[in-house]
Parts: C-alpha cells; structure tokens; sequence
C-alpha cells in the first residue's frame, strides 16, 4: 500500500488536502517494505479523496506512506509517531524507513511552526481514505 | 545518550504528536498516564540531561528549517493508473 496526502493550494486560492490510496495486491510485503516501494513501484491507485481537483495546484505539503496492504491503522500509526520524534526538529524533508512502513514529508515554510497540526491533518486524511476502503463490502478499495 | 533520556525525549515527542492528533487535547486519563511516565523517567535523569532536554524543547517551539516552495504542483491520477499524484519542477 502507499498512500500519498498532500495539501494543495488552487491558482485561485482554495486550500485543502487530497488523498490517494495505491495498493501492491498479492504483491504486497508482510516484513520489511521492498527497496523499490514506492519508488518506482508505487502499486496501483484504487481510490482517491480529493477536496481541491487537480492538475496544476501547487503542492504545500506532503506525507506519503508505504505499509503493507492489510496492516491496521494503528501500526502506522505508532509508527509514524516513532518516525516523527526520531527525526524531531531536524530541517525539511524527512523520509525514513520505521518498522514495515516509509514515511516521506514535507512543508512549506509557512507550514512549519505548526508542524505538528499539518502532519496530523495529513495522517487523519489517510486514515479516512484508507478506514473508508476498508468498510466497503468486499473489504477491499474498489478497483 | 542514556535510555533514560532517549525515552524521556521519545515519550515527549509521542505526547506532543498524539495531542495534535486528537484535535489538539487528550482526555485527562491518557494526559495523566503520559505525565505519569515522564514524571518517572524525569528522575532518573542527570541534571546536564535536564537541562538538555529543556533547551531541546524551547528549540522545537521555534520553526524547523523548511523550503519557501516545495516546487512541486499535483497531477491527475486515475484509478488503475501507476502514476505519482504529484511532479517536481524540472
């Protein structure tokens, strides 16, 4: 799975973060994420949640996270929080490899004094998109 | 750095986070565990380690160094589609 939240900003100015749900499928990993997740493999778009419609909005910030398909939420959650108090304070971007998941961030430097609030906004886009997928009645994102 | 301060500085990190995850405040009772645990962790720590971690959380209240503009602008991805949602200017 990789999911990819990122705040966009409209020429005319509307603001908002969109969301995007790829999947690896019977591909998928159960250990450690593969060398080339997500990059060049990103897995396959299977539902996406977007606030602001693309193309051509600038992009203010953004997490991507790859995990397993089927790894609950909570996993990635508790690591995330691990991925973001090993890299604390240090300056923008971070990427980093923490348990079965790979974080990549971020902002803008209007962003930043409030860091923490726009990385929590950006995970709870995530999960929404990946909570709805999974109530669906296959269990699975439409495909 | 002694485990007492990597966990001091690793539960602080956790609360600081989960706070804003949860809209900005915890309930009382998970307040209360996280103050608890750092409260335990706090004596066990050196007095150089205290007043490190101290001047470390001053610093995280100023803005960590960020770009002005990313340089990047989104794309429209279709379902089914392998392609980032998002390009870098060249």
């Amino acid at each position: 799975m990789f999911l990819v939240m990122q705040r966009v900003r409209s020429a005319s100015g509307n603001d908002g973060i969109n969301a995007f749900h790829y999947q690896h499928g019977p591909a998928s990993w159960t250990d450690t994420a593969p060398a080339d997740v997500p990059e060049p493999n990103r897995g396959s778009l299977v539902s996406q949640s977007v606030v602001v419609p693309p193309p051509g909005n600038r992009v203010r910030s953004y997490l991507d996270i790859a995990a397993p398909d089927d790894a609950p939420w909570e996993e990635i959650h508790r690591a995330f929080v691990r991925f973001l108090v090993a890299h604390g304070p240090a300056p923008l971007p971070w990427s980093g490899i923490q348990a079965r998941c790979k974080f990549q961030v971020g902002l803008e430097q209007a962003l930043a004094p409030r860091w923490r609030t726009e990385l929590a906004a950006l995970l709870h886009a995530g999960q929404a998109l990946v909570l709805r997928d999974r109530s669906r009645p296959s269990g699975r994102a439409p495909s | 750095m002694t485990n007492a301060a990597r966990t001091y500085r690793e539960l602080l990190g956790e609360l600081l986070f989960e706070r804003e995850a949860a809209g900005g405040e915890l309930s009382e009772e998970q307040e209360s565990d996280y103050a608890e645990r750092l409260d335990d962790v706090w004596w066990q720590l050196s007095a150089e380690e205290r007043q490190a971690i101290e001047d470390e959380h001053q610093e995280t209240a100023a803005p960590i160094a960020a770009p002005g503009d990313l340089g990047a602008v989104d794309v429209e991805v279709e379902e089914g589609s392998h392609a980032a949602p998002r390009r870098w200017a060249a």
